[in-house]
């Protein structure tokens, strides 16, 4: 009885644990939130009331998802699409996909410190622009750009495991069917296979948009700490786009990590009410992938 | 989804012009595509094995210099510096990662602990024990909970963790006595496994749960129909039959702990420093510095090259662990049903 | 309270899952000794009837009961009863064989080193020698105690599960379907097994096959959605039931 009584005393732990968790973060950023709070630039300041809102944060986070899923989802569509319907004459599948599995396990921390020391390379310098003051070789580096391209190396493996599974899922009904009626491999793989795994597809990729949106290291590292887009301003206008995707920035992680005392410490209930917007948004996704999955799933009976 | 589309998309023409009892060739754009495809696949591939080669190969310098050194011995703070203000021609290669190790290792083990205890006990609430209306939602919770993102759970650690440690758990004449030693200050191992249980705790529960919730119903009506009661047929029959999902999900969240930085840099303290087990209880109160918190707060350093080898080295360290768990667990996960049960 | 020498005694036993009524009012006394056999068609209720004897049936979420059965004048579904002991003294062989995945010896074993912890190792090895030979299966596993018990045949299965079963001594043994999955010389050596069996224990048994129930049951209850039909001694049912439903179903016109 002294087993029985114990979980159940970590079940209920756990759950006030988590309720305790949500109940908190809900409290200390609620308050913080209005709609100034997330339309105005956050600016360095000692008085907490001058410290801003995080419009530029909440963009830079928008600016990496955009651009690390579109440097992801190619590749990451067509490996898959390789692994799962041409790979079986192939030997280098099997090493393949086995090494995909394992680096899937590869911390963010690495690929951070990769992508850093990697884009210092005055030969990669048109994805970033030279930090002021510095002469030495390591001038460069840190950019939006530099961060996206690191994003899609670190959430690579993981999209193109949801994306093969997905098609792995296609019942192989519907291709004995084409082919049997003289349709190539690739036109049933184009018209039949991915159409019919799309809801996977997509919730493969909105999970690894959550891991982007979420992560901390790779911006921390990769996109400087600087609060505002350090671009040409103006950085709305179309013609400044390159210079700032080119130059530092924050996002709603790097935000969150600078305000609170491990970085300036200057605005912590600030701190709190990023967070909660960033779990609002990680949340949404999670859920919408959830109630997506179950829609399609029942559309199918 | 209708397959009548089908017909609308078959080519007008044969692709292929030979006799009926001929295999015909594949077509030349099939064979293009495919080409293309595979180095596309091959390509991705490489990408991410270059990764793992450039990370090590940047280690090697301080590798090579420290040699066993850099897992025995210590001292990591100030060699750090020495080697940053040092010039080009004399770079200090010697570097002496034990703290961080001992770091990685103690923070880990402490959130391991708390997931194969509190952790294992709430799946096995969940699966076998608490009322059907609550399952779903505790569950969906969970789930939730591993998707946040751990600069979240860093900062509640550092609003809420350290704080109490630092009032309730460090005194005054405690911080006095250690002042030699470190400065407690509530940045501490205790809320580095605190926050890291926190993290990986769901992703284990998570996987645990599934482990238990797939060993098939037969074997517990067997159990309970011989006279056993609920708790004897979990212990007895389900947990060992689930016994390799859960090992790979402790793989799994144990790889986590590990390359974990962003909130560890948090929670843990600044000084890398080597608890003391000799201190009693206070060994759980002296801030420790993990590899993966290291590289974040060392970062700055990376445009001396010796500074940015030692960084590489330790991220060396992480990469070759996650990829030795993650091999582990693919042994674990492979054979998911068949558990070991035995009768003693 | 009357007595007359029956062992399981069933009073308006009226079950539900959900809205759905699955037994209704059911009446019977079961004798000890004796081989009880439960037929109906599909959906009939004969598999619920059977599982309400152990209260497996209490595993269900959507499960209601109301009622009375009582073991040796013991009223199993009062609040206070405990569960697990009436498993011990009533045991279940399920219509897949289900062996736990251990080694033979283990299986066998299993239940009695649960409900006697402190037992001694030779006095273990000689319930589970006995249970194999009272179970027919002793010959044939004697040299391989130690080989896991998903590696026999599919006929050998159940008789482990018979096995497992005597092991802990019941009073009473529910069969359900004991040998839908196996093919006929498994079939006929578990019937005969049971003529064996009945001498000792109350056996109850849920079959599909006609053939078996007239071959091996002295008594015999026939169900009809929900309903318990027709029950008496086998012979007397099987050669002038009473009821119109019966003598249609056991001529093989529906089910």
């Amino acid at each position: 009885m002294l087993g029985h009584a114990a979980c159940w005393l970590s079940g209920l732990l756990t759950l006030f644990l988590l309720l305790f968790i949500v109940i908190f973060l809900v409290i200390k950023g609620i308050h913080v939130i209005s709609w100034d709070f997330i339309t105005t630039n956050p600016k360095p300041s000692l008085d907490q009331n001058l410290t801003g809102g995080i419009f530029t944060p909440i963009i830079g986070t928008f600016l990496l998802v955009a651009l690390g899923t579109l440097f992801a989802l190619p590749w990451a569509l067509a490996t898959a699409i390789y692994l799962a319907e041409y790979s079986e004459e192939n030997l280098w599948a099997g090493p393949i996909r086995t090494g995909i599995d394992i680096l899937s396990g590869v911390p963010t921390i690495v690929f951070a410190i990769f992508g850093l020391a990697i884009f210092t390379n005055p030969h990669l310098s048109l994805f970033s622009t030279m930090v002021e003051g510095v002469t030495n070789a390591k001038a460069f580096g840190r950019s939006f750009i530099v961060s996206s391209i690191t994003m899609a190396m670190m959430v690579l493996p993981f999209i193109i495991k949801s994306i093969e599974e997905a098609i792995k899922a296609v019942p192989s009904a519907y291709r004995e069917a084409a082919y049997g009626m003289g349709i190539s491999k690739w036109r049933t793989i184009r018209k039949i296979v991915l159409p019919s795994a799309i809801s996977g597809i997509i919730t493969g990729v909105v999970l690894g948009i959550g891991r982007i949106a979420g992560d901390t290291a790779i911006v921390w590292l990769c996109l400087g700490g600087s609060m505002t887009l350090t671009g040409t301003q103006p950085w709305w206008q179309p013609q400044n786009w390159l210079a700032t995707l080119q130059n530092t920035g924050s996002t709603l992680t790097t935000y969150i990590f600078y305000s609170s005392p491990a970085g300036e410490g200057n605005s912590p209930d600030k701190a709190f009410g990023a967070g909660l917007v960033l779990i609002v948004i990680i949340l949404a996704l999670n859920t919408l992938v959830d109630y997506w999955g179950r829609y399609r799933a029942l559309r199918e009976e | 989804m209708e397959l009548e589309n089908v017909s609308m998309i078959i080519p007008e023409k044969a692709s292929s012009t030979t006799g009926f009892f001929t295999r015909p060739r594949k077509p030349f754009k099939e064979r293009i595509i495919e080409k293309i495809l595979l180095l596309l696949t091959i390509l991705s591939s490489i990408l991410i094995f270059f990764v793992m080669f450039f990370v090590i190969s940047k280690a090697i310098p301080v590798l090579k210099a420290s040699g066993f050194s850099f897992v025995f011995s210590g001292g990591w703070d100030e060699i750090f510096s020495k080697a940053w203000q040092a010039s080009a021609d004399q770079p200090v290669l010697r570097f002496g990662a034990l703290p961080l190790i001992a770091g990685t290792v103690l923070t880990t083990s402490g959130a391991l602990v708390f997931c194969l205890t509190f952790g294992l006990g709430c799946a096995i609430f969940i699966e076998e024990m608490c009322p059907a209306w609550l399952r779903k939602p505790l569950k969906s919770t969970v789930r939730l909970l591993a998707a946040v993102p751990s600069v979240i759970y860093g900062l509640i650690g550092l609003m809420i963790v350290v704080p109490f440690i630092s009032k309730h758990l460090i005194s005054n004449e405690l911080s006095l006595r250690m002042i030699k030693i470190c400065a407690l200050d509530g940045t501490s191992l205790l809320a580095g496994i605190i926050v890291l249980s926190m993290m990986i705790g769901p992703i284990f529960i998570a996987m645990a749960g599934d482990a238990i919730k797939s060993t098939p119903k037969k074997y517990k009506e067997a159990s309970l129909a011989l006279g056993l009661s609920h708790w004897r047929t979990i212990v007895k029959i389900i947990l060992p039959a689930a016994r390799n999902g859960i090992v790979a999900g402790a793989i799994l969240a144990a790889g986590r702990a590990i390359g974990e930085a962003i909130a560890l840099s948090m929670v843990t303290g600044s000084v890398a420093n080597l608890p003391n087990p000799a201190h009693g209880l206070v060994f759980f109160l002296e801030p420790v510095r993990t590899l993966a918190s290291t590289i974040v707060d060392n970062a700055e350093g990376m445009s001396v090259a010796a500074c940015e080898s030692a960084l590489f080295a330790c991220g060396s360290f992480l990469l070759l662990s996650c990829v030795l768990l993650s091999s582990f667990s693919r042994i674990f996960s492979g054979n998911l049903r068949t558990g070991g049960v035995s009768g003693k | 309270m009357e007595n007359n020498g029956c062992k399981i005694k069933v009073k308006n036993l009226s079950v539900w899952y959900k809205s759905f009524q699955a037994l209704r009012e059911v009446n019977m006394e079961i004798y000890p000794q004796s081989i009880t056999g439960l037929i109906g068609p599909s959906g009939c209720g004969k598999s619920t009837f059977l599982r309400c004897m152990n209260r497996l049936n209490d595993l269900v979420a959507s499960f209601r009961l109301e009622g009375n059965i009582d073991i040796d004048d013991n009223n199993i579904y009062k609040p206070e009863t405990d569960v697990v002991m009436i498993r011990r003294k009533v045991g279940m062989v399920f219509q897949q064989p289900n062996p736990f995945p251990m080694s033979v010896f283990d299986n066998v074993a299993f239940g009695v080193r649960e409900h006697n912890p402190k037992i001694k190792k030779r006095e273990l090895e000689d319930i589970v020698i006995d249970s194999l030979k009272r179970a027919n299966l002793w010959d044939e596993v004697k040299d391989k105690l130690n080989v896991s018990g998903l590696s026999l045949s599919g006929g050998q299965q159940q008789r482990l599960c018979i096995a497992r079963v005597l092991a802990v001594s019941p009073e009473i043994i529910l069969l359900d379907e004991p040998c839908s999955a196996l093919d006929p010389v498994s079939t006929a050596k578990i019937e005969e097994l049971l003529f064996q069996l009945k001498s000792l224990y109350t056996v109850l048994v849920v079959t599909h096959n006609l053939g078996q129930a007239r071959r091996i049951s002295d008594y015999l209850g026939f169900f009809l959605n929900g309903n318990l039909v027709e029950y008496g001694k086998a012979a007397d049912l099987i050669v002038k039931p009473s009821e119109k439903s019966t003598e249609d179903y056991l001529a093989g016109n529906f089910g």
